[in-house]
């Protein structure tokens, strides 16, 4: 007879090909994204032969396997692993299973998460192609590195907080090692490329590219995995992968001797997650606010009819600790403010395009997100469209100052003119317009759609829609030989028009929008 | 002062509503019953402008969508929907703005009545469901609605708040207020109901009245028509 863990799994992964079959949106999805890989690994871009120093590849992909790493694992920290769903916990937890096959349970799931994690990279082939000259075999090897990092975070945040949950010394020891080792090293290779004479991004790279820094954990070691495979060098490619497979055993082999009763270290994660999951499909936000809040004065200070909303949303803001940026905005503002550090010598256009993109993930936070999500906005006795305004206005207003945040130090430090960073600052501010119009214009022409996966296209195809005036100009200004700041100032002058007239003609959006949480 | 004619609702290829049709009067508490999936909720969000229907539902002669209607109107939904990062007394205070109304007191009137006054200060995340519950309650009546729908009102409260909240159920009717209760819990609604709608698979399968002939309770004909396929008009 098949063991209950076995049957499980099956079922589990059966049920999820008969859900990709019976929804047909998840089939078209997933046949557009192989789609889409084929034509990225096919165009591939470039002739195969690397255009840039082949040591940045295994530095750059090191450093990100860390930051994952080290992001993982400190959500552990706080609640302990993540590779049980609350079923799983209400479920199997009980029943007369041994907690190790559990747990062997557990750790194979989270393998295969971990690995479907890093799916995302595979449609990086094209520049990683063009300038480093990574292969398909690369390329998987990039995806199964970032699995393996992702799933040895997750084995060490259950380790981690399953020896130092019971003690407060001992987490800070932990703590203090998890952020220390890194730490340490990041800034001995800083230190290093410093020494060096500039610093550049060339100069981390060659100083990354030491046995020193490829001491490290996780990220070393990975980075030393995909330099032995890059070049061929198998001692190294085997070394590396030996250490990381080692820390791998060493850590189960401690949670599954020291820890059977580690039920308790991984149900807080289960139940958080459980409730994040069941609030998305009941179409619950949940708010982004500071685990203590400060109350502070008390009462909206102001708002008559649709108005009210925006001084509801001052008040928010100002609890959630949002004054000139959000938390996370302030983190974003600092990625674009560093990556223009560091690509200093590239011009505008790298920091502008990584400013526009991380700016979608910021916008999906605005308040103007939160507000349509609950049923308010919808019912007040006001016009859709003033009650639109009003939600946002503040999305708006932050914007141009998170624009200012972002563009003044990153402008400064691509040494450019006033003019262009003015003209930087407005042409960002102007997609604070496209990404929340965007948000109307996909709820009052799809707003009845209620797949997911075809609501992020609609809303994609939309923002090109959208932005496609502003770009169009701006890139045949460019051809013709116009200054940076005539071109960024005319996206900025085009997708504020375009915005408004979308917002304009869907402004009864409020009245035909689905608060669709069934 | 809710009519609500031939509405359909389509979830792609499920029907959810299929052409219902009824009414509730000023002065009237109706009921809303049926099964786990029978369609209410999805009935109630249309009621309340949520969802685009087919059909027309009126709300003291106004399209349901009107602002007029929006005015005339309160929702209370399933799950207490509540702002994490305003105090009760704030939520209050944005509902009696956003509806231009200046402060007379009922606010204050409607927590004190449910036991949330010394919670005023209270952030929304802080409280519990059932409290939520509450809020959710106090801050769609504070504008004084005409016509009231509630969606499943009684699920996570304590039973202070329940005899209080039948007992607005009573007043709300003798003031001529139309109510528009669903529920899937026949207990909960006793004898406070003026004529009781059973849904089943999206349609309206009978409608009953306290004082109609026969000997089947309320009850009775629910499982009758929910567990024997029985449907009567």
């Amino acid at each position: 007879m098949r063991s209950a863990l076995g049957y499980l799994l099956i079922t589990r992964l059966k049920a999820q090909c008969r859900e990709m079959v019976r929804r047909p949106a998840r089939l078209i999805y997933l046949l557009l994204m192989v789609a889409l890989f084929a034509v990225v690994l096919l165009g591939g871009g470039g002739t195969g032969s690397a255009t840039r120093d082949a040591r940045e590849l295994p530095a750059l992909a090191g450093a990100f396997y860390g930051l994952m790493f080290a992001i993982l694992v400190n959500s552990g920290f706080k609640h302990g692993a993540s590779m049980f769903t609350l079923s799983d916990a209400n479920l199997l937890f009980p029943a007369p299973i041994r907690p190790r096959a559990v747990l062997y349970y557990g750790l194979f799931r989270q393998l295969g998460t971990s690995l479907l994690l890093g799916l995302f990279l595979l449609f990086q082939y094209s520049w990683l192609h063009s300038l480093y000259g990574v292969n398909a075999g690369g390329l998987m090897l990039i995806v199964v590195l970032y699995g393996a990092s992702v799933f040895l975070a997750q084995v060490t945040a259950m380790a981690v907080y399953s020896l130092t949950s019971m003690s407060v010394r001992r987490r800070r020891i932990a703590r203090c090692l998890v952020y220390g080792v890194p730490a340490a090293f990041a800034l001995a290779v800083v230190a290093r490329a410093a020494l060096s004479g500039d610093l550049t991004l060339a100069s981390l790279v060659a100083a990354a590219d030491s046995p020193l820094f490829r001491l490290m954990p996780v990220a070393g070691w990975a980075a030393g995995v995909l330099q032995g495979a890059l070049t061929g060098d198998l001692a190294m490619l085997g070394v590396y992968a030996a250490l990381t497979a080692l820390l791998l055993v060493a850590l189960v082999v401690l949670i599954a001797r020291y820890n059977h009763d580690y039920y308790e270290d991984v149900l807080r994660t289960a139940e958080i997650s459980h409730s994040a999951i069941t609030a998305q499909k009941e179409g619950r936000m949940a708010e982004s606010a500071p685990d203590r809040v400060k109350l502070g004065k008390v009462g909206l200070g102001g708002g008559w009819g649709a108005s009210a909303v925006y001084f509801k949303h001052r008040v928010e803001d100002r609890r959630a600790r949002r004054y000139v940026l959000s938390p996370m905005s302030l983190v974003f503002a600092a990625i674009v403010i560093g990556f223009a550090f560091f690509m200093r010598e590239n011009g505008a256009l790298p920091v502008f395009l990584m400013a526009v993109y991380m700016q979608m993930f910021s916008e999906a936070l605005s308040r103007f997100s939160w507000e349509l999500s609950k049923p308010y906005i919808y019912l007040i006795p006001e016009t859709s469209f003033a009650k639109m305004r009003a939600a946002l206005r503040q999305s708006v207003t932050s914007g141009l100052a998170e624009s200012l945040v972002v563009f003044i130090p990153a402008g400064l430090i691509l040494g450019l003119d006033v003019w262009t960073i003015a003209a930087l600052a407005l042409a960002r501010w102007s997609f604070t317009l496209v990404y929340n119009v965007d948000i109307v214009a996909e709820m009052r022409l799809f707003g009845g759609v209620s797949s997911k996966i075809l609501t992020m296209l609609f809303y994609f195809l939309l923002m090109l829609l959208i932005a496609l005036p502003g770009t169009a100009a701006a890139v045949a200004l460019g051809a013709l030989g116009a200054s940076e700041a005539v071109c960024y100032a005319t996206l900025a002058a085009l997708n504020v028009p375009a915005s408004l007239l979308a917002l304009f003609l869907c402004r009864n959006m409020l009245q035909y929008a689905e608060l669709n949480n069934r | 002062m809710l009519n609500i004619a031939n509405v359909s609702k389509r979830y792609g290829k499920t029907l959810a509503n299929d052409g219902v049709s009824f009414a509730v009067e000023g002065g009237e508490t109706a009921v809303l019953l049926g099964p786990n999936g029978a369609g209410k909720s999805t009935l109630i969000k249309c009621i309340a402008g949520l969802l685009r229907f087919e059909g027309k539902i009126d709300i003291c002669g106004h399209e349901n969508k009107s602002l007029e209607a929006k005015r005339a109107l309160g929702y209370i939904p399933e799950m207490p929907a509540v702002y994490d990062l305003l105090t009760v007394s704030e939520h209050l205070e944005f509902m009696r703005r956003a509806y231009r109304m200046e402060d007379d007191g009922y606010g204050e009137a409607l927590l004190r009545r449910f036991e949330m006054w010394d919670k005023r200060d209270k952030l929304g995340k802080e409280l519990s469901k059932g409290m939520q519950q509450k809020l959710s309650i106090c801050c769609q009546m504070v504008h004084r609605p005409r016509v009231i729908v509630f969606d499943e009102p009684l699920v996570g409260l304590d039973p202070h708040a329940i005899k209080e909240l039948k007992e607005m159920f009573g007043e709300l009717r003798a003031q001529g207020a139309a109510l528009l209760i669903s529920t899937h819990m026949i207990d909960s609604v006793e004898d406070n109901w003026d004529v009781a709608y059973i849904m089943m698979r999206g349609r309206l399968a009978a409608v009953k009245r306290p004082n109609d002939e026969g000997e089947r309770s309320l009850e009775e004909l629910f499982f009758s028509i929910t567990e024997g396929g029985e449907a009567e008009q």
